[in-house]
Formats: C-alpha cells, structure tokens, sequence
C-alpha cells in the first residue's frame, strides 16, 4: 500500500475512534416530552392495577409506586411477600422518571457503558423499573416498580393510560 | 408586734404563695411509676394488602361525603409503607404527614391523638423522640385485639383527618 495511503488511513480510523470516544462521554439532551395535567387517583389506580396484573402473571411480588410530574407520591401498593427494601426502591425509581422524564433503564445503560455520571445527580436512579406515564403525548407522572421483572412490570402499568 | 390587717393580708398571701410553689415542684407526675406500661398491645401478623386498601378506601369514602380532600396512608405492624393514596387536590405537604402518623401509631401502638393531646398538657419531652407526631389521625389497626397496622390521614385540621382515619380503621376489628 503506498504510505500516502496508508497514513491517511490511519489517521482516519484515529479521528473516528476519537470522534466515538468523544460523542459517548457528552450527556444525551435530555428528553423535550412536556408534563401535561398531573395523574389523577382515578388513572393512578388503573396503572397500578395493570402492573400489579403483570407481576402475578410473573408470579412476583413487587411494590407499585405512581408519582405526579413533581415527584410527589399519588398512590402506591406493595403486594404481600414482597421484599422490604421494594418500599423505597419502587417510590424512587418513579420519582427518577418522572424528574428526568425518562426511563430509569436510560441511567442504567449509561453506567454500564461507563458514564457514571448519572450516580451524582441526586434523584437519578440506574435501576430498570421507572417508566414515565404519557397521556396525549405529554407527561403526567411515572410509575416505579421493584421485587421482580422490572421493567416488563412498569411497562404494563403505563400502558393501561394513554 | 400589731402588723396592720393590710400587711397581715399581703404576707399571708405571700406565704400561701409560696407554698403551693413549694407543693407543685414536689409533684412531677413523671416521677410516678405505674404498675402496668401503656399501650402494651401484642403484635399480630402484618397487615394484607387487600385490607390496607380496605381501610384506605373506606377512610376515602369518607372524605369525598365531606368534601374533603385526603392524603391516607397505611403501614403494616412493623411501620413498612403497604398502601397509600392521594386523593385529588389534597395537600402536597400532607403526603408525608399522613406516612408519619401512619408509622407513628404502629409504632407506638396508639393513636396520634396521644401524642397531640400530651404535647398540648405540657409534656414537651415527647417531641424530642424520634418518630413521634404531635397531630391526630393516626389510628393502629387491631384485629382480636393484636396490632397489625395503622392507618394516617392528613390535608384538613387534625379533628378532620381523625374522623377519616377512624372510618378507615373500623374497617378492621
């Protein structure tokens, strides 16, 4: 190969590897979903139940915890048997995707990818099982759920509201 | 010596005064030790979902025949958070409020009302112990007479909360 050729190939393989290096150590944007009207108990209540439905079809025990856009708890349930430490979790999870407007998965692959960033915002949780609630494309809260399949869980709960 | 009736008066007065001052620093009633302890109700088995929501849905239906707007939540007998709901437009301050009497009556094993009420006569101490709520409407749930949990209402006045959380609680026996 002639060295011309060589070398720009070289140099080119190092400005792609760079260019990758440098695109994964910037944070994403953070999503742009507006908040709508916060959930009501009404709508709280079919989440949770539709979550709860999916755990049992897991046959799991998990705590459900459902959040307004600010954080704030509007209803949650922990199902017999599940484990303590579930309380908190569950309650937290929500509270990270509804702050952040995002799934709390997102924290979770990022970490593992080595951005350990998302460890010192405090409210970021990098655990699955923190699903915001869309209604007519805007937030209304999250839900949170912890004791067993995560995010198929939480996913089934903000699915029963659209 | 003839002291004027005027003095006689003021320094009987005096001496009255000074012993009933005398009287009430020799009686402290923490001093008084009772034969049996207070609120020495036995642990039962912690409450079910199904029953906290029970509870939590009767202490509802209270406050929506009210017009009232209510945080409630309820622990299991160990304080642990089983079930909570937020009616719409209740208070956000009143969130934590209704965990904190919740988990206060549980683990106390009585009603918030106790705390308020000792608060209220002059026992300050109770408001350096961790855990304690000085507000009503915190009610432990008892069934045959065991403890399996409470039940904590808050977003109105204490008396308010308390009428909620008293229909949430009969829904256990």
């Amino acid at each position: 190969m002639p060295k011309t050729l060589f070398t720009s190939l070289v140099l080119g393989a190092a400005l792609f590897i760079a260019t990758e290096v440098w695109s994964q150590q910037q944070p994403p944007i953070p999503p742009t979903t507006a908040y709508g009207t916060p959930i009501t108990l009404e709508q709280a209540k079919k989440v949770a139940d539709a979550a709860e439905a999916e755990a049992r079809k897991r046959n799991m025990n998990m705590a459900i915890a459902v959040v307004e856009p600010s954080g704030d708890l509007v209803y949650f349930r922990r199902m017999d048997g599940t484990q303590y430490a579930s309380i908190k979790i569950a309650q937290e999870k929500a509270i990270s995707a509804a702050l952040f407007r995002r799934s709390s998965k997102d924290f979770l692959d990022r970490v593992a990818k080595g951005d350990l960033s998302p460890m010192s915002l405090r409210g970021a949780v990098a655990s699955a099982g923190g699903i915001p609630i869309l209604v007519n494309g805007k937030i209304i809260g999250a839900i949170g759920v912890s004791g067993g399949a995560d995010d198929p869980v939480a996913q089934a709960g903000a699915n029963a509201v659209k | 010596m003839q002291l004027t009736s005027a003095v006689q008066a003021v320094l009987a007065a005096v001496l009255a005064a000074f012993a009933l001052g005398v009287a009430a620093q020799q009686q402290n009633p923490l001093d008084v030790v009772p034969d049996k302890m207070p609120a020495d109700i036995p642990y039962g088995a912690p409450i079910s979902l199904d029953r906290a929501q029970a509870a939590i849905n009767a202490a509802v239906a209270e406050s929506k025949k009210r017009g009232w707007k209510f945080n409630v939540a309820a622990v299991d007998s160990g304080g642990n958070l089983v079930a909570f709901a937020r009616m719409d437009g209740a208070q956000i301050g009143s969130i934590v409020i209704a965990e904190h009497k919740a988990r206060a009556a549980a683990i106390f094993r009585r009603e918030t009302k106790a705390f308020e009420a000792g608060i209220q006569a002059g026992n300050n101490y109770l408001i350096t112990l961790d855990g304690v709520i000085g507000s009503r409407g915190g009610i432990p749930l008892l069934e045959g007479g065991k403890l399996i949990g409470a039940i904590g209402c808050s977003g109105g006045t204490g008396a308010q909360d308390e009428v909620a959380c008293k229909a949430g609680a009969a829904t256990v026996k």
